[in-house]
């Protein structure tokens, strides 16, 4: 019996705060748009510019300054992340009228599963152009589609081909994978980043061709499994499938701040820490969970000597009490700190598990610590998240209101 | 299997907690909206609930309903003692007296007791 291939989509937003912009205010349409933070607030990038602005030589990434250098008339608009996560679940209702099987990746980009739909929607080109033809219509954003056997067939073909040609669409297959990717440069392969890319060059691999020609056995020696994933990508397989229902667990939560500026007193730094601990607890105890391991990440402030350091710790037992959970963030800090100036930080707590499953201590002061911490939650929830906060979130420093009321760092 | 060969794909995935909060939320709103869906009745299934209703109000003879509200699926069981045509009502008498309303619009089984 032969096997029926897979038929996944992936559809890719063109400039997509850009686009949601420019479908808000259509005075804004065909001219030169970037979406971009609060310089004051070190948030000054490039987080999106319209096809009109990299005409221009715009690119995402780029400081401001640059962008206004470039193309002096360029417009500049300031995030507004609430309006991108509604439009971005707009579109992922649209596709769900294709597909239960959809999988959002990330704000911009949603895998769908499409096997077995040739009956309905016909070829995939087809049915990509429905795709494209009701996003547009519904929410005035343009997408490109990418198509594969898998998901990863899927993403190389959005990234590398559908984003460049004019009918915004690329199919790659097992067939053809090896003859349109392998000439590529191997940084154009899912997965590898540029510390990666570094080590490849330094063993002469420069394209994915070459990748593909080493020993898997070789790369799984060297690179552990990484090595083997990028063995099998470079290949064009890949195992992975659109499952929305194992997307929805979380097994981690966390939380990372670029500072407004460059941080060296320890109680400063010590101050932002205990602010965000008590943030991703919040969140961990909204999904009814506890962590049971700490994640620490700072980084230093120098660009050219680049600082800092990233390191874990396993709790003593699951909790998410920010007392019991910044104890260890303490440590680490103070373990691993060299007291560089730090620009940004970074918590996150993993290995959740279902709320008092795993809670074995009869110490009645985390009782209390509980009852606490679910008192704050619950006055958070009815009056907003300023109604109730720490008296040290007042200090110099202090981060917690000025972040109350963004979204990723940026205007909600 | 490793995860990492299994799922790439969610090991690198980039969602903002209010994103993933709002999919959550839209998730649980599509599970209840199935759970919830009224089941639709073919003309047969129709007819012989129809049927069952008649000789269940004439006879004075107890019924079992089905029925799905919001709250989930209720089951009654008791004598009809009429319907309320304007109203869309069943009314039906359970075995310890009380007088009970149905929406007929709810019911989604019917079978004598």
């Amino acid at each position: 019996m032969q096997v029926k291939k897979k038929v996944i989509f992936l559809a890719d937003m063109e400039s997509f705060y850009a686009s949601v912009e420019a479908a808000r205010n259509p005075s804004l349409r065909g001219k030169p748009l970037v979406v971009c933070g609060d310089p004051k607030l070190r948030h000054g990038i490039i987080l999106a510019a319209s096809p009109e602005a990299k005409a221009h030589g715009i690119k995402t990434g780029q400081p401001a300054w640059e962008a206004k250098r470039m193309c002096p008339w360029v417009v500049f608009t300031h995030p507004r992340m609430q309006s991108y996560i509604n439009c971005s679940m707009q579109i992922t209702r649209i596709f769900e009228q294709f597909t239960d099987r959809v999988l959002p990746y990330s704000i911009d980009e949603q895998f769908l599963d499409l096997t077995g739909m040739e009956n309905i929607y016909g070829p995939p080109r087809q049915a990509a152009a429905a795709l494209m033809e009701r996003v547009w219509r519904e929410t005035g954003v343009r997408c490109r589609v990418g198509v594969g056997e898998n998901l990863l067939q899927a993403k190389m073909a959005c990234d590398c081909f559908a984003k460049k040609v004019a009918d915004r669409f690329f199919e790659l297959s097992s067939d053809n994978y090896a003859v349109y990717t392998w000439s590529l440069p191997v940084k154009a392969l899912f997965g590898v980043g540029h510390r990666m890319e570094r080590n490849f060059n330094r063993i002469g691999v420069r394209t994915i061709g070459h990748l593909a020609g080493l020993s898997r056995d070789m790369l799984r020696r060297r690179w552990g499994i990484n090595g083997e994933v990028l063995w099998l990508n470079a290949h064009g397989i890949d195992y992975s499938t659109v499952d929305p229902a194992a997307a929805r667990e979380q097994k981690g939560v966390g939380h990372m701040a670029t500072l407004p500026r460059d941080y060296r007193k320890q109680e400063e730094i010590e101050l932002v820490l205990r602010e965000m601990t008590a943030e991703v607890c919040a969140r961990v105890r909204r999904q009814g969970k506890i962590g049971s391991t700490v994640h620490l990440y700072c980084k230093g402030a120098d660009f050219d000597y680049p600082t800092g350091f990233s390191r874990q710790k396993k709790l003593p037992e699951p909790t998410a009490s920010p007392a019991e959970v910044y104890l260890m963030v303490e440590l680490l800090f103070r373990k691993y700190w060299d007291r560089m100036p730090i620009r940004a930080v970074g918590i996150s707590l993993t290995g959740l598990t279902v709320y008092r499953q795993l809670r074995l201590s009869f110490d009645s002061r985390y009782e209390t610590e509980e009852a606490l911490a679910a008192t704050v939650d619950m006055v958070r929830e009815r009056f907003g998240k300023t109604s109730l906060f720490s008296a040290s979130s007042l200090k110099p420093g202090a981060q917690f209101l000025q972040r109350a009321g963004m979204i990723g760092g940026h205007d909600a | 299997m490793s995860k990492k060969l299994t799922g790439q794909f969610l090991c690198s995935r980039m969602m903002l907690p209010e994103h993933c909060s709002g999919l959550q939320k839209h998730a649980d709103q599509l599970d209840w909206d199935e759970a919830h869906r009224h089941p639709e009745l073919d003309e047969q299934r129709q007819e012989e609930m129809q049927q069952s209703f008649e000789q269940a109000l004439a006879g004075q003879t107890a019924l079992e309903i089905t029925t799905l509200t919001n709250q989930g699926y209720r089951f009654y069981s008791g004598i009809p003692l009429r319907i309320d045509q304007a109203y869309g009502l069943v009314y039906l008498r359970e075995r310890e007296g009380k007088l009970i309303k149905i929406k007929a619009r709810e019911v989604t089984g019917l079978k004598p007791a």
